[in-house]
């Protein structure tokens, strides 16, 4: 009865493959289901223009990061003097600083995702496939890293270590891997159990053939998903971290960085720190639709 | 018949699949809750020949072609395949004898890896086994298949998603007959698809097991469809061996209670048969958690003795050929006192 | 000679479900799809109508067209009159208090028509208070009455039980006492025992045969297997790509078929009469796509009498014998 029910709206792959059209594999459905979304579209469109600027605009723009400009301190948004988005206690022009800061968000965002992405990917599917005592022994190790708070594990190590932008990549990327882990562990316990994997084992492929591919790219579709929500969660990340001081440090600087300096001169300069806010925001939201649209396009089921 | 046939190919000894049921462990009393998937089952299968295993959901007839095949490791027994116990072979040498041994499953869908298309499926255990063969040849032998099977050449480079259950049924057969095997189980290939599909698959299994003399273990839950299908049929109930025997005999003149039950509750296209008049078997199958002692089948069986209740029957040759495990297969059905039940 | 009008054995019976004219259309992204197409029949009371029809031939939608029950993107159109009343396309509102009182209903999954968060007994009780009621005491030797009419074991203790806690066979057991609580005037069932085993599909199927003998419902069973059909039904309407092809009394559907379709199918299932050493006969091909459906007969692709007229003209409903009707050009010829 449920697959009756599916079947008319199931069907228009089958008739695709009846028709002669062209061979439609998953990603491509999925590729054309996204397609139709238009706030994820739009997302994406405004996200290449954010991260096209941050990569264009500090080489392009008259004033560099640094260059303190004491004419002009503080001054309001203005056309004048291309200071577009006004300039901050040092006279310095916000706009490239936004620019720039953008540069080091996305940077640590992708960064820090890909890092996460890659040991959570082999981590989770490794236990997962594995099964029994290996799963639990990685799974357990899994636990006990979540139970160490984020703000503790880095102030940790920068006083072992210092202040260092790589090493926001490493404790971001250490503490995230760990929830990628679980998902894909989740999903390749559930993966393992179908047909297909079975059918590959009587064939007498190997594991590690069989982890690469059977297993792995039918667990992709979620850890996408995931990924699209992780990266804005990463850079809200460092944006707090720089924000109370442990993150990007002077004269680099971040919209974590940015926020903060403005947040102490809200009533006097409010610009200082709407600029950043918003891009921020926009930015987040940005991720967050193309994540929704991501989950609805790999997953039409399950709306 | 069974006289004829060759000397056997698989011979399965004493066959035992037991599941622990995770995160069940009795905490203090200690043990894992076991599920007695398969107990103790034996046969042997000649060259060319079909069994069929029929059974109710949960009887481990799934369990059983699985174990067969060393997709789910048996906690005992021994599967003989041309000699070689493949219960104790190593991993590697596993892998080499897997090429003369596939499987078909229910769900044509699942089956398929939905990432690939169809032609790197049915390619697969080439490329796996005969990485030599350049890639053209690879290509004519897929598309070679795909007609034997009858599917257009031109599908192969299709996904699975874009198949009916039938024709993505015919992949899964291209797929374990490629490598030209010589023994493939068929756990339930028809049972998801539509009726008017579900002859032409038979039909096409059949074909290739005449033009190929492949052996065939075939499971499915569906008594004329098995009737069908094959020369020798094994009823299971209960992970157990209940009856052991040739196709006309078991549907002819069937020894054991629950064989008799099975195929007196197959409802027949006719009707004059009507379903009120069809003897039922009160009850289900006990779980098979701990299952009862004594004869698996005494709690739903309208001939149980005290003696089915304490003693398992062992499995009994009958003297031509068959085998059955009953304590009163000996006495004519018709001619046994039936016990009282309980509405 | 023509007839579209839904023909029962007897037209004084009491028609409880008369439809006419129905069409289920789907609007999807490879655009509109008729899974149900110019559709008429009738159900009488105490009578057991059996559809027959394989994936895709609309015999599921017809009836959650019919209920009220549709996907999102599904609409129907024509008529539906049960006991006189209007259904569909009517609002929510009546359809609820029709369903599961009036009108019963009963799945292949049990397990999806029942609350999984709620103990059995918990969810036969509700169903009475709120259609008929009931104070609780009342409403509980009810439903431990029809408990026991369903043959359900130790039926005091079960009503403590959740539905994931029961077997198959018992859960489509209890999902038959849901249905018959309110003793309903028409009870429909959809492939009620596709999901279960041969044994226990018979103990199911002769529950059901019970139900039409003593309580004179009206039965709706869906399935796609004949067998099941053959040893309970009064009559049967077999149904190909949306629409009726053959209907007609059970024992004329069985023994004299006249649509090709019918004739493959009842060749096509093996039976335990069946010499194993004859190849089975099979229909070739696959059942046409609802989005493109050819103009003339649906069946003709795989039809082996198929003629030119096949191709291009749709075959009306004809009553070829007394109350036998098939969409076929060629039924009836020698």
């Amino acid at each position: 009865m449920s697959a009756e029910r599916a079947g008319p709206l199931a069907s228009a792959a089958v008739r695709a493959a009846l028709s002669g059209d062209a061979p439609q594999s998953l990603w491509r459905q999925a590729a054309r289901r996204f397609r139709r979304n238009r706030a994820a579209m739009g997302s994406v469109v405004v996200l290449a223009l954010i991260a096209a600027s941050s990569v264009l605009v500090p080489a392009v723009w008259p004033h560099g990061i640094e260059d303190a400009n004491w004419e002009s301190i503080l001054t309001p948004p203005t056309w004048a003097n291309s200071h577009w988005f006004g300039t901050d206690a040092n006279g310095r022009d916000l706009f490239v600083r936004v620019f720039y800061g953008g540069r080091v968000s996305l940077t640590i965002g992708l960064l820090t995702t890909l890092v996460a992405l890659s040991i959570g990917v082999f981590y989770g599917s490794l236990a997962g496939f594995t099964g029994g005592r290996t799963d639990n022994l990685m799974m357990r190790l899994v636990d006990v890293m979540y139970s160490m708070p984020l703000l503790f594990f880095i102030i940790i190590l920068v006083t072992v270590f210092g202040r260092n932008i790589y090493l926001v990549f490493v404790a971001i990327g250490c503490i995230e891997w760990l929830t990628m882990a679980r998902i894909v562990r989740g999903q390749t316990l559930a993966v393992k159990t179908r047909e297909y994997v079975e059918s590959a084992v009587a064939i007498g492929l190997g594991r590690g053939a069989i982890l690469r591919r059977y297993v792995i790219p039918n667990v992709l579709g979620p850890v996408i998903v995931y990924v699209t929500l992780l990266i804005p969660t990463n850079i809200v990340v460092e944006s707090y971290l720089s924000f109370i001081g442990l993150g990007v440090q002077e004269p680099l600087t971040s919209w974590g960085v940015l926020i903060s300096q403005g947040a102490g001169q809200l009533d006097s300069a409010p610009w200082l720190i709407a600029f950043p806010a918003g891009f921020l925001a926009v930015t987040m939201f940005c991720f967050n639709f193309i994540g929704d649209g991501l989950r609805d396009a790999l997953d039409p089921g399950e709306r | 018949m069974s006289a004829t046939t060759p000397a056997p190919l698989l011979e399965v000894h004493d066959l035992t699949v037991h599941y622990a049921l995770p995160g069940r462990s009795r905490f203090l009393g200690g043990g894992k809750l076991r599920v007695h998937a398969v107990d103790g089952v034996s046969f042997d299968l000649g060259e060319g020949e079909t069994l069929g295993i029929v059974g109710e959901t949960g009887c481990g007839k799934s369990s059983l072609g699985r174990a067969v095949l060393q997709l789910v490791r048996p906690t005992a027994g021994s599967v003989r395949w041309r000699n070689r116990d493949l219960c104790t072979l190593p991993e590697g040498e596993l892998r080499e004898v897997r090429r003369e041994l596939q499987i078909i499953f229910q769900d044509p869908l699942s089956s398929l890896n939905p990432r690939m298309t169809v032609g790197e499926i049915v390619a697969e255990p080439l490329r796996l086994h005969q990485p030599g063969m350049p890639a053209e040849e690879r290509q004519r032998a897929v598309a070679e298949m795909f007609t034997r099977v009858g599917l257009r050449p031109d599908m192969t480079s299709r996904y699975p998603s874009e198949f009916s259950g039938g024709q993505a049924q015919r992949v899964s057969i291209a797929r374990a007959m490629i490598l030209a095997p010589r023994l493939i189980v068929c756990d339930e290939p028809v049972s998801a698809l539509d009726v008017s599909i579900q002859a032409q698959v038979c039909n096409l299994l059949r074909d290739l097991q005449r033009e190929t003399g492949i052996s065939m273990i075939f499971i499915s839950h569906d008594l004329a469809i098995v009737r069908y299908m094959c020369q020798r049929v094994l009823v299971m109930y209960l992970g157990q061996v209940m009856e052991l025997a040739d196709r006309d005999a078991l549907f002819d003149r069937p020894l054991h209670p629950y064989s008799r039950a099975l195929i007196s509750a197959v409802p027949r296209a006719d009707p004059q048969h009507l379903v009120a008049e069809i003897p039922v078997l009160d009850g289900e199958m006990p779980s098979p958690i701990d299952p009862p002692g004594g004869c698996p089948f005494h709690s739903r069986c309208p001939q149980a003795i005290p003696r089915c209740i304490s003693t398992r029957p062992p499995l009994e040759d009958t003297g031509d050929g068959r085998k059955v495990a009953c304590h009163r297969w000996r006495e004519p059905p018709g001619s046994v006192p039936q016990m009282t039940r309980q509405p | 000679m023509v007839q579209r009008q839904p023909v029962g054995p007897d037209q004084t019976m009491s028609r409880l479900l008369a439809v006419t004219g129905l069409n289920v259309r789907f609007r999807t992204e490879g655009g509109a799809l008729d899974a149900v197409s110019d559709l008429g029949f009738a159900v009488h009371a105490g009578e057991c109508l059996g559809i027959v029809g394989e994936s895709g031939s609309g015999k599921s939608q017809t009836f959650l067209a019919i209920l009220g029950l549709l996907a999102a993107n599904g609409s129907a159109t024509g008529s539906a009159r049960f006991d006189g009343q209007e259904l569909l396309n009517a609002p929510p509102a009546s359809m609820n208090e029709l369903r599961g009182n009036r009108i019963a209903m009963i799945f292949q999954d049990a397990l999806s028509g029942l609350t999984p968060t709620m103990r059995i007994g918990e969810q036969m009780v509700e169903v009475l208070a709120v259609h008929r009621g009931l104070g609780a005491a009342e409403a509980r030797r009810r439903v431990l009455e029809v408990l026991q009419i369903v043959r359900i074991p130790d039926a005091q203790r079960r009503l403590r039980a959740y539905p994931f806690e029961l077997s198959g066979g018992m859960r489509q057991r209890v999902m038959i006492a849901l249905a018959m609580l309110c003793n309903p005037d028409l009870l429909i069932a959809d492939e009620p025992t596709t999901a279960l085993d041969v044994t226990v599909q018979a103990q199911v199927l002769k529950l059901l045969a019970g139900l039409k003998r003593h309580t004179g419902s009206g039965i709706v069973l869906i399935t796609h297997d004949l067998a099941v059909v053959a040893g309970l039904s009064d009559r049967v309407m077999i149904m190909y790509a949306g629409r009726a092809v053959e209907s007609g009394p059970v024992r004329e559907i069985f023994s004299t078929p006249l649509h090709p379709y019918t004739i493959g199918l009842l060749r096509s299932v093996p039976g335990l009469e069946h010499d194993p050493a004859v190849e089975l006969p099979t229909i070739a091909g696959q059942p046409p796509d609802l989005a493109r459906l050819p103009p003339g007969c649906p069946f003709a692709a795989r039809c082996g009498r198929v003629i030119d007229r096949c191709l291009t003209d749709l075959p009306p409903l004809r009553e070829l014998r007394p109350g036998h009707l098939a969409a076929c050009h060629r039924a009836g010829e020698p």
